[in-house]
Order: structure tokens, then sequence, then C-alpha cells
């Protein structure tokens, strides 16, 4: 099912990471290994980390940001204020971006989950390069963009420089084909992915999504599945825009923009051909992605709180999927079901399909666009000894709240299908009425 | 200058997660930091090192999230050096923004013990394991790497060059063969 084996080999084909570095750093072409200073089409941060990236920007004697129209601060991570300290780096985070004429904040209202509000508004187009100070950056590859996270130092960096230093990545790519069952989604495809491979298979390299099942995905699930690249250890990932993808960009983006993707002939580390046909849902066991197994492996394991949303889980194809499920029925009474949409567009657009209306008639808590509890920060931590069940993207121990809380994954069907019984559950049981549950 | 301590041995796939839980992101202080590091990996840890002590992990070490808080908390507990089989791209490049020395070798992390007498030439790329006469091989960092190294960090060394590019084109050779971000 998995065979590896090396692309082959052409002198001038490059991969998709190759060309957009080589496009950043001025240069017509560019090898595995090198290390250039490339330019950035957009910098990101969120107002839990940007006063650290201040800090750093005056330390390191920078005066004015590069461009202000190319940074991006959103308050996501810890919005509205869960303290009066971070209410204070808000405050200061307002400051530094009015002085130094950083037009595009994402305040209280306006913000959502950066990754999800970054395709929205036209932040990153294919072809482009952009860094940011978090993990999840390559997201961006849904749209054909390449995004890399980088830490506080680096995001100060490219402030001052609109630059940044980037080992050219080898590249992987990971075909996928066939078709899955009715309730796995592209999360359910990432898990699976995840366990196949492993937990550091593509450390440092550039993941490619490719083969027919990807290229039938709208972009949600192409972001899903870029997003989940980082738990494979990738650098960065991408998905090859499609005329769709394009479209969408053209009809927001800021800057004209080209899509480039690898040639044929271009040199991969890896190719991964994996077989999705009849895959069904999936879920993560604490606490590591990698750890994925089919549902009813894990069916039955009681649960005190379901989690709905996140940059792998937040956008408006996910609710819908949750919704379907909590139609008409509750959420089982000793667990909390809590929703964070991706962003107030999805938020209002939620609203507008009458999605909200389910979710809170269900009994979920629906709370503001945002990142939610994801990064253990606030906003629905587990106490110790507690269990919950996240369409997030990782459950390390104690991501989520306390060092002795357990944490599943999986997609939103799962997590909806979970919180109805009370333990985890399979949609089919929970749509179809069959008796699993707790009692 | 050389680096030399007792090895703490952590095992694969260590996160940031558990060097620093969320719920600290917003603390300052590099001391409170390094109170909290490691809470749930390895808990009382931290209480228990010398200042310059080497912290040795397994395969993927720092996998997860971006937080730039882990190297700094590993720092400021008073480690000296991180040795791993591997390690996690975002968290092996802000150890070397911050200027913690990484030393990438599957050799040792398999062969040092906890306990052991640890001896880093970081010139060299040796990792000598004094307790039991074993002798590996770091991977070489990449000229550019050694430069932000060798200048203390990154905004040491991009205080430098303020006003110009960050990586001058032609004056950085290839790093191929090392191992960077």
């Amino acid at each position: 099912m998995n065979d590896e084996r090396p692309g082959c080999m052409s002198a001038l084909a490059a991969t998709f990471a190759e060309k957009v570095i080589a496009e950043h750093a001025g240069r017509q072409r560019v090898e595995p290994g090198e290390i250039v200073g490339a330019r950035v089409d957009l910098v990101v941060c969120d107002e839990l980390s940007f006063p650290d990236v201040i800090t750093e920007f005056e330390q390191l004697g920078a005066e004015r940001v590069f461009d202000g129209g190319r940074v991006l601060v959103v308050a996501d991570h810890e919005t509205p204020a869960p303290s009066i300290e971070a209410a204070n780096r808000m405050a200061e985070t307002r400051r530094f971006c009015a002085s130094q004429a950083i037009t595009n904040l994402l305040d209280a209202g306006t913000a959502g989950i950066m990754h999800v509000v970054i395709p929205e508004r036209g932040l990153a187009a294919p072809g482009e390069l952009i860094c940011g100070y978090d993990s999840h950056m390559l997201t961006a590859g849904g749209l054909g963009a390449l995004g890399v996270g980088v830490g506080a130092t680096d995001t100060a960096v490219a402030l001052a420089f609109g630059e940044i230093w980037l080992r050219v990545p080898e590249s992987v790519q990971v075909r996928l084909r066939g078709v899955p069952s009715r309730w796995a989604a592209p999360k359910d495809v990432a898990l699976w992915v995840c366990s196949t491979l492993g937990q550091d298979a593509c450390l440092y390299r550039s993941l490619e999504w490719t083969g027919p099942y990807v290229e039938r995905l709208e972009l949600e699930g192409r972001f899903t599945l870029a997003n989940m690249s980082i738990e494979v250890g990738a650098k960065t990932a991408a998905v090859e825009p499609d005329r769709a993808v394009e479209a969408y960009a053209r009809a927001r983006a800021r800057r004209n923009f080209e899509p480039l993707w690898s040639d044929e002939g271009a040199e991969f580390a890896h190719v991964h051909e994996l077989d999705v046909e009849g895959l069904g849902p999936l879920v993560a066991l604490p606490h590591s992605p990698e750890r994925s197994v089919p549902v009813a492996e894990a069916a039955g394991a009681r649960l005190d709180q379901v989690f709905i949303g996140t940059c792998t889980n937040g956008r408006l194809g996910d609710l819908r999927a949750a919704a379907e499920v909590l139609h008409g029925r509750q959420v089982h009474p000793a667990t909390r079901l809590l929703v964070f949409p991706g962003s107030p567009d999805v938020y209002r657009a939620a609203l507008a399909e009458g999605l909200i209306e389910t979710l809170a008639e269900a009994g979920a808590l629906v709370g503001p666009a945002g990142c939610g509890p994801c990064a253990g920060i606030h906003l629905g931590l587990l106490a110790d000894g507690e269990v919950g069940l996240a369409t997030s993207s990782r459950n390390f121990p104690g991501r989520m709240g306390g060092g002795l809380s357990e944490l599943y994954l999986s997609g939103p069907a799962v997590a909806a299908a979970s919180a109805v019984a009370g333990c985890i559950a399979s949609p089919d049981d929970v749509v179809v009425g069959s008796s699993v549950g707790v009692a | 200058m050389n680096l030399a301590g007792t090895a703490w041995v952590l095992g694969d796939n260590v996160s940031t997660d558990e060097i620093v839980p969320g719920r600290y992101l917003g603390v300052d202080d590099p001391a409170e930091l390094a109170r909290q590091a490691f809470e749930g990996a390895a808990p009382g840890l931290v209480d228990r090192i010398a200042q310059g002590d080497i912290l040795v992990g397994g395969a993927n070490f720092g996998t997860g999230s971006s937080r730039e808080q882990a190297p700094r908390a590993i720092r400021a507990a008073g480690f000296g050096a991180i040795v791993a089989a591997s390690f996690a791209r975002i968290f092996f490049r802000n150890c070397v923004n911050v200027g913690l020395p990484v030393f990438w070798s599957p050799e040792a992390a398999a062969d040092v013990a906890e306990g052991d007498r640890v001896e880093i030439n970081p010139e060299a790329g040796q990792i000598v394991n004094v307790t039991q006469g074993a002798v590996h091989r770091a991977a070489p960092l990449p000229p550019f790497v050694r430069e932000i190294v060798a200048s203390g960090g990154l905004s040491a060394y991009a205080s430098q060059r303020l006003g110009g590019s960050l990586v001058p084109a032609g004056e950085v050779p290839s790093g191929e063969g090392g191992r960077a971000s």
C-alpha cells in the first residue's frame, strides 16, 4: 500500500518549494540543502506572541517594519482577553500596529484563526511565500502558497528585513487514490497518513499532496491536509491549485500572483502511494496524531468534553458535518460540547445556514471565532484526569489543559457523534441510532 | 569553548507543549518559565540539574508548537546544550536563533545514559561520553547557521545587517549535507 520510491530526475525540473523559494530569492534555481535569503509576501503573528516579537524587533535595533501592508496581526489566541495581563498585551500590540502603520490588525470581532482568515481576506495567494510565528503556517499550502512556521526572533527579523533565511527543503509527495467511506473526511485521511508514515516522516521536507483523491477535494479539505502536514514534521506543504482554487484566490488577492507547481520529472526524496478506498473514520488516541486507529477500536471511551473548531477543522464544511449529526439530537448530559467557528465569515455563514441554531439547540456552547482551547491557553481547558476529544491537529501530553488530562483527535462528524453518545462513537452509531453510548 | 555537564535523558517526540505548556506562554520572566519547564514530561527535572548540564533527547525533539519560550526555558533552567537523535524543525531553528547550542547525533542520543558525564567540542562537532569512554560526531551545521551561532543568535547577527540583506547573495556557501531549518 505504501510504495516508496525515489522520483525520477531531470536536470531542469524543479519542485514547488524550489520554484517558490527561487522566485523569492531572486534566483533562477535553487537546490535542496542550500541556504538562501527569501523575500516574504506576508509576515503573520497572533496577539499573545506579538509582544515578544516587538521586544525582539526593538532589541535588533530596527525602527520600521519593512511594509505595514504585508504584516498581519490576528487576535486569535487569547481574545477576548482572559486576564489583565492578556489585555495589556493586546493594548501593546494595538499601539505598535498603529505606530508602524500595520493595517491588517484583526481585533475582536474581525479576528478569526489566522490560517482561516488569511485565504478569506486574500492575504496569501498561490505561488506566494508567507511566514509567521505559528507552527500551522503551512496551512496556506491548501491554496498553493508556501507557508513556513518560525519563532519570535525570526518573525522580528522578517518584520525588519522583509526576508527570512531558509534552507531549501527536499520534497516528498503523498499520492492518494480511492474514495473513503461516507463519514471519512480529509481529517480522517490526514490522521491515517500520520499513523501510516509516522510523526517525523517528513521532517524538514516540503510535502506535496497529490493524486486523484486530493484533486477532487474542495479548498477546505485541502487546507485540512496541508494543516496536518506539520504533524508528520513537514516544513511546508502544498496542493496544486485547480481552477476553482485559483478563481477563489483571484477574487480576493490584493496582489498579482502566479501559481507555481512542480515540474514533470522533478526530484522527490520519497513518493508515498497510498490508497484511501473505503477508509472509515478514525480517532487519534492520546497522546499523538500518529496513534490514529479506526473509531471502533476506541468506541465507548467516556468523554468529559468535545471541542469542534481550530485551523484544522473550524471551517464551514466542518460545522455542516457536525450539525448534520447533531440535528434533532442532544449532547450527552455528562459531556460538554464546545464549538468555536474558525472566523467571523464562517460564523456568519453558519448563522445564515441555521447551523449555529442546530448546534445551540443540541446543547453546544458556541464560542467566539478563534483558536478556542486548542493550545491550552483559555476558553475550555481540561482538568487533570479529564478526557477530551477535539478536531484539532495535535494531542501531546497537556496540550489542552492539565498535564494529567487526555485528549483524542477526530474529524467533526466523529466529534459530534461522540458528543451525543458521551463517549467515542462513529456517526453511523448515532445517526442510525444504535445502542452505543454511555447509559 | 567546550560544553560539559551531566546528561539528562528524555525520549522520542518530546513536544513543546510538554516543555512549556500553553498556559505559561504569557510569562515573560525566563526564570519563571524555567521553573515550569518539563512540568509534564519530567516533573522536578529542572530542580535537580546543575548549570551547564546537557539535555539528551530522542527523535523529533521539540515537536509541535513554534513557541520560542521552549528553548528559552531550557536555557534559563541551566542546560548548556541539547543533543538529540533528530530535532523538529521550528524548535531547532529557535534554538539556533536564541543561541542555545544544539547537536544532531543519533549515535550520541542512543549511547548516552542519564547521569553520564558529557563533554562537547562544538567546533570539532565532537560529543564525548566521558563516563562510557565513547566519542560521537554531531552533524555539521551549515556555514550560515554557524555564523548565527557564532554571533550569539539571530538577533545579534541580524542587527549587524540592518539596512541591507539578511543573507547577502553570493557570500553564503551551500549548506549541503548539514542540518538546518
